[in-house]
């Protein structure tokens, strides 16, 4: 296998490389493999780049031989992860010191790995006074609460908070669970603590660490000898499952994850081949076999309630295809679930090209999932883009191979996720209406949008975040901002964040548009314009920058200076600054830096659209341009 | 109970011959194994390891590799080593002794 990984290393098949180390990795997810895997990242990176994302520990015991493991998972993930350790078992001391190495390393996201018996000896070695748990439990969150609190003030890095865990062999035996006070019940305790401090504070999450111990068997998670030893708590196996349980979080924060799920039909949403078995010889449905190829449907149902979008991509005939997804009895998908749908004879790699072209997305918002290792391994090869996921041997594994994936978390679900596929829909309608249209003024008008910009709501700061997160298309400069950072900016003096949502009439695209605004002293800055590429080529653009220009009007700015950061996909937003009357200041290592005169400026919004520009303050009274 | 399923016939399989440090080809596949595994940790090419590469003469082998290395044997042959078999994997020939000792007890 290490000669045809070097073969196609040196001979720059990247795509080919990577899958072969990715398929290694999985076979064996060791520090020695995570090293190679390391090595060979190095040398796909130009041509295959990762985020760069620095991830922090706060930690009570040793997660140095883990750091490896995560750094190799991610490099297979898309992300170039630079990782910090603070000391054994210092977190509060670090937290409260503005000075500390966990400020001085600026981290993107920190974890918080710390374990019962760290935080609460007495509650893991010892279950003995119920009143004494009691003060335990509320000692442990008022810890949490304060440290929460404190690293806030400092930072506004993600948070991520390990969960306690149950202790194995409870003090009590079997009668702990007799008692609503038993030890069992007060980590419970706590750890609701947790979640309901993580739902308070935006950007803090709670990582479900007892769950994960149990998913392993809590008596194969821990490793005595070895805590005693080197305070390294679990088994060398169970290292790769936290491994891959922090890049759940890591994946979706540094917004790697995928838009589309793209999946086959035979023998991955039903067992059997639809042209050879025929609809009525098809296995979907509550009994073995079809209750496994149902369950891998029930994980897609899932994953479309977090906003994601699925399609097919199948080699069948298509009539007979959509057919047997309407009409048979036991599948839960129907053919009104697919945003796009590729049933030909076409290779895969030429539909997904098609299908990321139908929707908009970028080919890195792909991911496949099939159950052909041909198929597979041709997509990894011509795609490199798409995330592919090979289904294993056995139909019983599929969800559960499906659902671990990193690429399918989100932290966070808006209003905006939950509906997708119905805005998708509305999308369709409106690209059928397009071709009727003899002019692009015609279309425009027919389509009698609304745009509205205001600052950002409290509300909408998740999916202001998100789109920062996700929008690489029109994007003038590529900044990314968590929902904390979101939250900050929007309360700082001298700094607008604008939410732009956008509706016509087939229907609303919801928030589609983010732009921040610094300004002070007759000057104003644009630090982020973006558009989501929902609403691409719909002249939105120059509708946000009239109402921007009205803004800065009010605010009696001289004129408003806007950056543009070249990035590889942000193309599409090159001439932005060009055709709306600005002028070219500098170009430098930085970008471009580009200026509209306040006073000169004659911008206005198109005809065809009306724009509002909302809020607080005597701006507040909506201004029809 | 009159319809029992008649016993199945053993199906046969071939035998497995135990890994035992007398056992020369079990042996020297753990060494080719132990080797790749040391060569990847401590960044150093498999052919500039021999049977007595230590900690004395590989710069790398520092005591968070020798735990990284303990781990990663741990998992590629699903055993555990108690703390003083832990002091003693402090060279190549070594390793390879006590990995095929403890495949040879199961």
């Amino acid at each position: 296998m290490r000669e045809s990984i070097e073969a196609a290393l040196a001979a720059g098949r990247y795509g080919e490389a990577r899958s072969a180390v990715e398929a290694m990795w999985r076979a064996q997810p060791t520090a020695a493999s995570a090293n190679y895997v390391m090595e060979c990242a190095g040398r796909w990176r130009e041509a295959l780049p990762g985020r760069p994302w620095r991830v922090y520990f706060l930690r009570s015991f040793t997660v140095e031989p883990l750091v490896p493991l995560l750094r190799a998972g991610g490099a297979l993930a898309g992300l170039d992860l630079t990782v910090g350790v603070g000391p054994l078992g210092a977190t509060m001391q670090e937290v409260l010191a503005g000075e500390s190495e966990l400020y001085r390393f600026r981290p993107d996201t920190v974890i918080v790995a710390v374990q019962t018996r760290d935080i609460a000896p007495r509650l893991w070695e010892d279950g003995a006074p119920g009143a004494g748990l009691a003060a335990v439990v509320a000692e442990v969150v008022e810890h949490y609460t304060m440290l929460v609190e404190r690293f806030r003030s400092f930072s506004q890095a993600d948070l991520i908070l390990h969960s306690l865990e149950e202790p194995v062999h409870p003090s009590w035996g079997v009668l702990d669970g007799q008692s609503p006070e038993g030890q069992a019940a007060a980590v419970q305790e706590i750890n609701q603590g947790l979640r309901r401090l993580a739902g308070r504070w935006p950007g803090v999450y709670v990582l479900g660490y007892d769950r994960l111990v149990a998913s392993q068997g809590r008596v194969h998670w821990h490793d005595e000898r070895k805590w005693l030893l080197v305070r390294l708590p679990m088994r060398a196996d169970c290292q790769p499952v936290l491994a891959n349980e922090w890049l759940r979080y890591l994946v979706p924060l540094a917004g790697r994850g995928v838009k589309v799920v793209v999946t086959d039909l035979d023998n991955t949403l039903w067992g059997g081949v639809l042209g050879e078995d025929g609809p009525d010889g098809i296995q979907v449905g509550l009994e073995h076999p079809g209750a496994h190829y149902r369950a891998l449907q029930q994980t897609l149902v899932d994953f479309s309630r977090r906003g994601l979008l699925l399609a097919v991509c199948s080699k069948n005939d298509e009539a007979e295809a959509v057919g047997a997804i309407d009409s048979h009895p036991g599948m839960l998908l129907r053919s009104g679930a697919f945003a796009a749908k590729r049933i030909n004879w076409k290779d895969k790699a030429t539909n997904l090209r098609e299908i990321a072209g139908e929707l908009n997305v970028g080919l890195e918002a792909l991911a496949l999932v099939d159950d052909s290792p041909v198929e597979c391994e041709r997509v990894r090869r011509e795609l490199p883009e798409v995330t592919v996921i090979e289904l294993p041997a056995e139909p019983v594994g599929y969800a559960a191979a499906v659902r671990r994936h990193p690429v399918f978390e989100r932290l966070a679900v808006s209003e905006e996720d939950r509906v997708r596929g119905e805005l998708y829909r509305a999308q369709k309608e409106r690209a059928t209406a397009q071709r009727q249209f003899g002019t692009v003024e015609e279309f425009y008008e027919s389509l009698a949008q609304e745009v509205v910009m205001t600052p950002v709501e409290p509300a909408h700061e998740q999916r202001v975040a998100q789109l920062t997160q996700k929008t690489n298309q029109f994007n003038l400069t590529g900044r990314r901002y968590s929902e904390a950072e979101i939250h900050e900016l929007a309360r700082r003096r001298g700094t607008t964040v604008f939410q732009v949502a956008v509706r016509d009439r087939y229907g609303d695209n919801g928030i589609v548009g983010v732009i921040v605004f610094r300004h002070a002293a007759g000057v104003g800055v644009i630090e982020t314009m973006l558009m989501s590429c929902r609403v691409i080529g719909r002249t939105v653009e120059t509708a946000m920058m009239a109402l921007l220009l009205r803004y800065g009007r009010h605010l009696g700015l001289q004129w408003i200076d806007g950056w543009f950061v070249p990035t590889a996909k942000n193309g599409p937003a090159r001439e932005f600054y060009a055709t709306h009357e600005f002028a070219l200041v500098e170009t430098g290592e930085a970008g471009a830096r580009w200026r509209l005169e306040v006073a000169n400026s004659s911008l206005v919004c198109p005809r065809w659209m009306r724009a509002t520009l909302g809020g607080e303050g005597d701006y507040g009274k909506s201004i029809a341009c | 109970m009159g319809n029992r399923s008649p016993v199945e016939a053993p199906v046969e399989t071939p035998f497995e011959a135990p890994v035992e440090t007398g056992d020369q080809d079990g042996l020297l596949a753990v060494r080719q194994r132990v080797r790749q595994i040391a060569a990847d940790l401590f960044a150093v090419p498999v052919d500039g390891l021999t049977e007595e590469s230590s900690p004395d003469s590989i710069g790398s082998w520092d005591s968070l590799n020798h735990l990284n290395l303990v781990l990663a044997l741990e998992q590629e042959w699903g055993i555990q080593f108690s703390p003083e078999e832990m002091e003693e994997l402090l060279s190549m020939a070594r390793i390879a002794r006590v990995v095929a000792g403890k495949l040879g007890e199961g």
